[in-house]
């Protein structure tokens, strides 16, 4: 079975720009990143997540493996830290090239792509394994 | 919308530094979100419950959010709100407030601010962002006194601190308010309070808050000899809630207390219990309501509601709901006292968000 393109042993890379001080992070502290709860690396600099469209099954994965959230729960969730105010809407990127290329060109981002789409322009500070 | 003084100069002083720091950075970032709740409700009784969403389109609304970053620290937020009455619609500032963040663990906010009473109160317009049609009338309503249970009320204007702090995998906060509540037919003046709230891993959640006021200008048509009795009195109510959010099991539990010091007639004690379980996209739920008003009850009713949720798309949900209000004694949350003691609601909507 292929999820998403990707094969049996498929791995999700939350990656950071190749200059960003932050050598690993902990899985608690992607999902906080991800959920809103966070909006910092360890060294205290800002963390600006980014997210993939919803039509594609890596985001699915990605929130079903870190936060434990299906995607309607994601949905509900997201409507409610948005509309209370905590926290704003995460930035949307088609694919994995666009958040390599993203990641590669903002200091302060975070996103996740498939292991296998992994270049020397992104840093990998956590692999998920599904 | 009117500041008031202190909070204006606070303001400002914010507004001033908010911009030295924006020199660092690349200018304001804007962002507008929205939500539509379109509800039809049928009753088999005629008499109005709670803001007369009980029949046709009452409830139906729609909304937009706006979020104006202007650097890393200092923002600007707001919700306006349309809904629909009888024969027109009306729209109002839900809550508009600028806050500035002093660190990662510690914020300022002022303006006009959702008063944090009730796992939902800061998004209790959004229909898509709960289970329910609308939330729990018995702990959310916001009926004129005498009838609603004057504990979620609508935003109030002052100012608000906020500290967070991760615990292992806890984090908590503390919020510390205070202000004035301006409510269509009273003022609740000089309000202070502080909410306190536990988030394990977003499972389980724990809120406690207590607030309270001191009343003004109140303004009872129906009723001036209980508004001259409430007018300096002391309001003064607390909640409790938890939520379990785990796999398919969704789980709310609130409990709230009004009192109105020398009015016993206005104690109130209300709460309710939800639960639901996630088939794929379904999300059956039950909830219980109980609400009791006055000592002795003279206001007494007890709602029973099975409900679903069905998340059709990405953004868009269908709801259907039926409810069984069980009136135990006097009005409850009805304008005037149904002629029957069980009255039944159905109600189905769309909720939308973009």
């Amino acid at each position: 079975m292929c999820v998403g393109g990707m094969s049996d042993a498929a791995e999700i890379a939350v990656v950071v720009h190749p200059e960003n001080s932050t050598l690993r992070l902990a899985q608690k502290d992607v999902k906080r990143i991800f959920l809103g709860k966070k909006s910092a690396y360890p060294d205290r600099s800002v963390a600006v997540p980014v997210d993939q469209k919803l039509e594609n099954q890596i985001r699915d994965d990605f929130y079903l493996k870190v936060a434990g959230k299906a995607p309607p729960q994601m949905q509900t969730y997201r409507a409610k830290m948005v509309f209370s105010g905590r926290a704003k809407s995460l930035k949307v990127l088609a694919n994995d090239d666009s958040v390599k290329r993203w990641v590669a060109s903002n200091k302060k981002a975070i996103g996740y792509i498939w292991q296998e789409s992994v270049d020397e322009s992104v840093k990998v500070v956590l692999t998920i394994e599904l | 919308m009117k500041i008031k003084l202190p909070f204006k100069y606070v303001w400002t002083l914010l507004l001033i530094y908010s911009f030295q720091l924006s020199a660092e950075n690349h200018g304001p970032e804007f962002e507008f979100n929205g939500f539509i709740s379109a509800q039809y409700h049928l009753s088999d009784n005629d008499a109005e419950y709670n803001h007369g969403e009980e029949q046709g389109l009452e409830a139906t609304r729609a909304g937009l959010n706006a979020r104006v970053d202007i650097n890393e620290r200092f923002r600007v937020i707001g919700q306006a709100f349309v809904i629909k009455h009888e024969n027109d619609s009306s729209a109002h500032i839900d809550w508009l407030y600028t806050e500035f963040e002093f660190s990662e663990n510690f914020d300022i906010r002022v303006g006009k601010i959702t008063l944090p009473i009730g796992l939902a109160s800061e998004y209790q317009d959004v229909s898509f962002a709960y289970p329910w049609l609308n939330t729990p009338a018995s702990f959310y309503s916001d009926a004129e006194a005498p009838r609603g249970p004057q504990l979620a009320r609508d935003s109030y204007e002052g100012a608000s601190l906020v500290w967070k702090q991760n615990i292992d995998d806890w984090e908590l906060s503390v919020d510390l308010f205070g202000g004035d509540l301006d409510l269509d037919q009273m003022l609740s003046k000089n309000v202070t309070g502080f909410s306190l709230e536990a988030d394990w891993e977003q499972i389980y959640l724990i809120e406690l808050t207590r607030y309270q006021g001191t009343m003004r200008q109140v303004m009872i048509p129906t009723d001036p000899i209980l508004a001259a009795s409430m007018e300096g009195q002391q309001h003064t109510a607390w909640a409790a809630g938890f939520q379990l959010e785990q796999l398919n099991w969704l789980v709310m539990l609130e409990k709230g207390r009004v009192e109105m010091s020398d009015i016993p007639a206005m104690t109130t004690d209300t709460w309710y219990v939800t639960a639901g379980y996630r088939v794929g996209s379904l999300l059956p739920h039950v909830t219980f309501e109980s609400f009791r008003r006055g000592r002795p009850n003279w206001n007494d009713q007890d709602t029973l509601t099975l409900g679903l949720r069905w998340d059709l798309m990405d953004k868009v949900a269908l709801k259907f709901e039926l409810s069984q209000i069980r009136l135990n004694q006097g009005n409850g949350l009805f304008l005037t006292r149904p002629d029957s003691s069980k009255i039944n609601i159905l109600g189905f909507g769309v909720d939308m968000v973009f």
